[in-house]
């Protein structure tokens, strides 16, 4: 199931930023927990909860320079933006990857639903807390790298 | 003369990328105007003419169905337009949408060109 996982985080992803921000992104890893090796840095995340037929957790980590780059091509405005609007588009991708990679999901698992997201930028000294035993990959956009983690209780066989 | 769309969503990112969709899409659209959830949509129907809407599913206070069903129930609003746009991908939401009167559906991640080829032949079938 994980390589499942894998597979549609990262096909599902690549849509999104192609649609949505007309820029390639490439994978860059993936492993079944969070990356450990994260410096510190301003990022901001997006957490959604999936309930249905399995519960889990889905995240979404961009550097903070990465979404206010993001949210300047995506609505053609030059930097700096409102903080509120690199918040909501960062998370409108965000929510397209996970609902995309639901509904890609929703074949092997069942229903599930999405929760609204909580979006939030996190200060270089907050913890990088990746979702426990899960699926990650992690795309690199420019210079920077990027992730998507999802956890599901139990864990999917 | 154009035509009005309304565009409803609670992300303005999503309503400023549609506007500017609509805008470089080179369509007879006069007025573009916006809202964040079903009740404010509600609000300009009232208040200005309305040719199409293009509404996101899940939105708080009032979400693009329940607004689809209240537009629908009411004479000045029934034979109003309406697009779904969605991260629902699902067959059995987009056949109850249909079902309850909308014309079509947009799925989110879209391209400038998706807008476009949604909605010009929604406006080519308006009365002028």
């Amino acid at each position: 199931m994980h390589d499942q996982v894998i597979e549609a985080i990262e096909s599902v992803t690549l849509d999104v930023f192609a649609r949505m921000i007309g820029v390639d992104v490439a994978k860059e890893a993936e492993c079944t927990a969070g990356r450990t090796d994260q410096p510190p840095a301003v990022r901001v995340v997006c957490a959604f909860n999936l309930t249905g037929a399995v519960t889990g957790t889905a995240k979404v980590y961009y550097s903070l320079p990465l979404a206010e780059w993001m949210t300047s091509q995506m609505l053609q405005m030059k930097e700096p933006l409102p903080c509120e609007q690199v918040l909501d588009a960062s998370g409108e991708i965000a929510n397209m990857i996970v609902g995309g990679v639901k509904h890609t999901l929703e074949r092997l698992i069942g229903p599930m639903q999405i929760g609204t997201p909580a979006v939030a930028i996190l200060g270089a000294d907050t913890p990088y807390e990746p979702v426990a035993k899960g699926s990650t990959v992690a795309f690199r956009c420019r210079e920077t790298v990027f992730d998507v983690s999802i956890s599901f209780q139990p864990a999917l066989a | 003369m154009g035509f009005n769309v309304l565009i409803v969503d609670d992300s303005s990112t999503i309503r400023k990328i549609i506007r500017r969709s609509i805008q470089q899409a080179d369509l007879e659209i006069d007025n573009v105007l916006e809202a964040g959830d079903g009740i404010e949509a509600l609000d300009l129907l009232r208040q200005q003419k309305i040719h199409v809407v293009l509404t996101d599913i899940n939105m708080p206070n009032m979400d693009g169905v329940q607004l689809l069903s209240e537009m629908k129930s009411q004479e000045p609003w029934k034979n109003i337009a309406v697009l779904m746009i969605t991260t629902e991908a699902r067959a059995d939401a987009v056949v109850d949408a249909a079902q309850k009167g909308a014309v079509g559906y947009i799925k989110k991640p879209f391209t400038p060109v998706e807008i476009h080829d949604q909605l010009l032949p929604i406006l080519k079938t308006l009365p002028r």
